[in-house]
């Protein structure tokens, strides 16, 4: 009875098994995806970049797709686990890996890569913005990665304690005025670039901004390894690490909302970050990108050897489709290479002001039906519009709010405008203005203006040895230094100490032992005495 | 048909297995590593040599290890009166007191280290980079401090009050009776704090990062910098191992202290 009873048992446990088997094999489409942490749509509740891409191949495709995605925190992590898990014939176990531009770089040389089939990019290729596509195809990485997020490097800071003019230059890290108020990157490429700003800054101003070669001569200033520049390097981080207030890569951006720090050397969309918590908190944080000149970075998209590319290829033309684009440039608030109609209206409803009725001073702030404009601007000359095609012009005007009882709550701001054309390109009609009260915030941090964009270059990949110098150089900026004859008295000292201990120990021991030979002594003798 | 003989020794299979997937397989692997050069792939010393030659690594070693002797001692000071008085006197009849020493140690460590630097900053320790080191310290006895009152507190509970009544009748004073009597019969529960303390500080980089805000490294940072962002597992290796030539050596150290302990404390110890 118990044999038939456990016979049924397997059978009952065969049958559940074979669907799941069975099902397995049918349709094996996964996909391995690695990212940046926190680097995709990824809510839950708004909108989940991953779980709406399965459902929506299933629509289209008719077909199951499991995407298995993973993260990682530093490229060399990725690189690592890159490398960890190649298989014997060469190829990778990811389909889609996401690093950063000198990984990027590195992969490419090392010959990591699969080459894109731009016939199938289609909506990438549409969206493109033009600069990012010549910079692409300029340094020869559009065949191999399509960039997903890009930015600059500055320094994001609190307007109320800091002047703008002080902190437009590298130089601000050696103001004294902000002693322990300022802090750097906690990564050795990042900091580097610092260090080479206040270095070559004198050369980097003495250059002409209008010359056709201004951007490739601020980018052999800012790529200088040499010998002798890796230990100025050094010497000026040092110096740099006594006035600090801390090395960070992620808790910058609470502590510039808090209060803590009032200058952040920041990527871009981290600056953007800040403003947005710091706004919560009723702080006005800016960003600004040193007038010496800084660096663009970018993370895209590349396919490891052996990957299935026409369905990695599938992901990201989704993940390119400008309202998907959106949404991730809305949870990211890293700038988007992808420009169109549709985010050029959501740049402007997010960062600019837009429901700006004209109006001259005698008119009064209501419409044609007598209902209240939210938001309205003064301007004394009609024709404005046709005049401000300038980056940065300001408009003299008033900005009012409605309170609830419909009364106008007036306050006066100053507002400028700020074009966005020389990125979107001919992606979008019309000149690209869009209106802000402030050239120091989120708009202008993810859009800089074409002089700024001018004098970003991307850092290059670095050799195994210099990379090495480099570390070394950061691992002494970091640490410190403690003389050798210090470490050798400290040494000696507690080698000193250690064995007195042991011998006083010893000693003890021995006192002990005699001691209880004695009392023994003595015990005989008593007993005998007793006798 | 022959059964299989299930005996007692059995149950130790899966320790065992555990012990050599988890722990000495994962140990050959960072001695292969640490003694294999990162680029050529052969057999080298030459992590060793750049450890040693290098200044930088040396004064990590050294920022460190004061800071593990500081927290450690701090942690004792406090710790063993506070594990006396829970342990001899009516105060913790309920537990309760106990409970509130510990109740810290089931709270996310992160979370704790970040209340840490509100706290902190709200008392002005963060005006200058100057008392980084020091803030470093504070947050570091502040988390580790459960783990030096628990062992020794456990020992305390554990000792037989026949003895202390005996030192009395002996003669012996009040000071007489902690130095001579309690003290040393409490040993083995001060080496377990030790151990558990001693290493753990010089490798939780989470608190300098955080409190010190990057200005203090130690040794665990450097490891970290080395697998994470510095591409070279097998220079992180090599100073992995050489962390654990120092908790081997205080384990020997403190290894010869708790065997007196725990022969007088009749088997009370933790170790």
């Amino acid at each position: 009875m118990k044999k038939l009873f456990s016979l049924f048992l397997c059978g009952i446990l065969m049958l559940t098994i074979l669907p799941l088997t069975s099902c397995k094999k049918e349709d094996s489409l996964v996909l391995n995806v690695y990212n940046w942490e926190d680097y995709i749509a990824c809510d839950e509740e708004v909108y989940d970049m991953v779980a709406e891409f399965e459902s929506w191949y299933k629509a289209t495709y008719g077909k199951t797709v499991k995407v298995n995605y993973s993260t990682f925190g530093t490229n060399e992590n990725m690189y690592n686990e890159l490398k960890l898990t190649q298989k014997k014939d060469g190829t990778y176990s990811y389909d889609l890996v996401c690093p950063s531009e000198y990984m990027i770089q590195k992969m490419i040389l090392e010959g990591m890569c699969e080459k894109f089939d731009h016939s199938k990019m289609v909506n990438y290729n549409n969206n493109l913005a033009p600069y990012i596509e010549n910079l692409f195809e300029e340094n020869g990485w559009y065949d191999y990665a399509t960039c997903y997020n890009w930015g600059t490097m500055g320094f994001t800071y609190n307007p109320e304690k800091v002047a703008y003019d002080d902190v437009s230059s590298w130089s601000v890290v050696t103001n004294p005025k902000y002693k322990y108020k300022f802090s750097i990157k906690d990564s050795v490429r990042d900091s580097y670039v610092l260090a080479l700003g206040y270095i070559n800054r004198e050369k980097l101003l003495a250059l002409d901004p209008n010359s056709e070669n201004y951007n490739k001569e601020v980018g052999s200033l800012l790529n200088d390894f040499s010998d002798q520049t890796i230990e100025n390097a050094r010497v000026f981080l040092s110096e740099v690490r006594q006035n600090l207030y801390g090395f960070e890569v992620d808790s910058g951006k609470q502590d510039m909302a808090t209060g803590k720090l009032w200058i952040n050397f920041a990527w871009s969309g981290d600056a953007v970050y800040a403003m947005d918590i710091a706004e919560e908190e009723g702080t006005y944080l800016e960003y600004v990108v040193p007038v010496e000149g800084s660096n663009l970075f970018f993370d895209g998209w590349v396919m490891p050897k052996g990957a299935n590319k026409e369905l990695a290829q599938i992901f990201l033309e989704f993940m390119y489709r400008e309202d998907n684009a959106i949404e991730n440039l809305d949870y990211i608030c890293y700038s988007s290479p992808m420009v169109g109609e549709d985010v050029f209206t959501y740049v402007c409803s997010s960062y600019g002001l837009t429901t700006l009725i004209p109006c001259n001073e005698e008119t009064e702030y209501q419409d044609a039906n007598g209902n209240y404009y939210e938001e309205v601007y003064i301007c004394n000359d009609p024709n404005f519009q046709e005049n401000l095609v300038q980056n940065g012009d300001l408009l003299a005007y008033r900005l009012t709010y409605l309170d609830n009882d419909g009364n106008i709550a007036c306050e006066e701001t100053e507002i400028f405008t700020h074009s966005v054309k020389h990125f979107f390109g001919d992606k979008i009609e019309g000149d690209g203005i869009i209106y802000t009260d402030s050239l120091n915030r989120q708009l202008v941090a993810m859009y800089p203006t074409p002089e700024t964009m001018n004098r970003c270059v991307v850092m290059e990949h670095v050799e195994t040895q210099t990379l090495k110098k480099l570390n070394n150089m950061w691992d002494s900026v970091k640490v410190g230094y403690m003389k050798y004859s210090t470490m050798l008295i400290i040494i000696i000292a507690a080698v000193a100490l250690i064995a007195l201990v042991i011998v006083l120990i010893l000693l003890k021991k021995k006192g002990k032992t005699l001691r209880l030979r004695k009392k023994n002594i003595g015990k005989l003798v008593n007993s005998e005495r007793i006798k | 048909m022959t059964a299989l003989k299930f005996s007692r020794k059995h149950l130790g299979i899966p320790y065992g297995l555990f012990m050599a997937l988890f722990v000495v397989f994962p140990l050959l692997l960072i001695i292969y590593y640490a003694f294999t050069d990162p680029l050529t792939g052969k057999l080298s010393l030459i992590n060793f040599i750049d450890f040693f030659t290098s200044n930088a690594n040396l004064t990590a070693m050294f920022i460190s290890l004061a800071l593990a002797i500081l927290t450690t001692a701090i942690c004792l000071l406090i710790a063993y009166p506070t594990a006396y008085i829970l342990a001899r006197t009516d105060m913790n009849k309920n537990g309760i007191m106990l409970l509130l020493f510990i109740l810290p140690m089931w709270i996310n460590f992160v979370l704790r280290t970040a209340a840490m630097k509100e706290l902190l900053f709200s008392i002005g320790m963060f005006k200058s980079n100057k008392t980084s080191f020091i803030n470093t310290l504070i947050g570091m006895v502040y988390d580790y401090l459960p783990f030096a009152v628990l062992p020794i507190y456990t020992v305390l509970q554990k000792l037989d009050k026949n003895i202390l009544e005996a030192s009395s009748d002996l003669g012996a004073s009040g000071s007489q009776t902690l130095f001579k009597v309690t003290i040393p019969l409490s040993m083995p529960g001060i080496v377990s704090a030790i151990t558990m303390i001693l290493l753990p500080t010089m490798t939780s980089y989470v608190v300098s990062d955080t409190l010190g805000n990057g200005n203090v490294t130690i040794i665990g940072k450097l490891i970290e910098n080395q697998f994470s962002t510095m591409y070279n597992w097998n220079a992180g290796s090599a100073i992995a191992m050489i962390l654990l030539v120092f908790i081997f050596a205080t384990m020997l150290i403190s290894g010869k202290f708790s065997e007196e302990g725990s022969q007088d404390a009749r088997g009370g110890g933790l170790w």
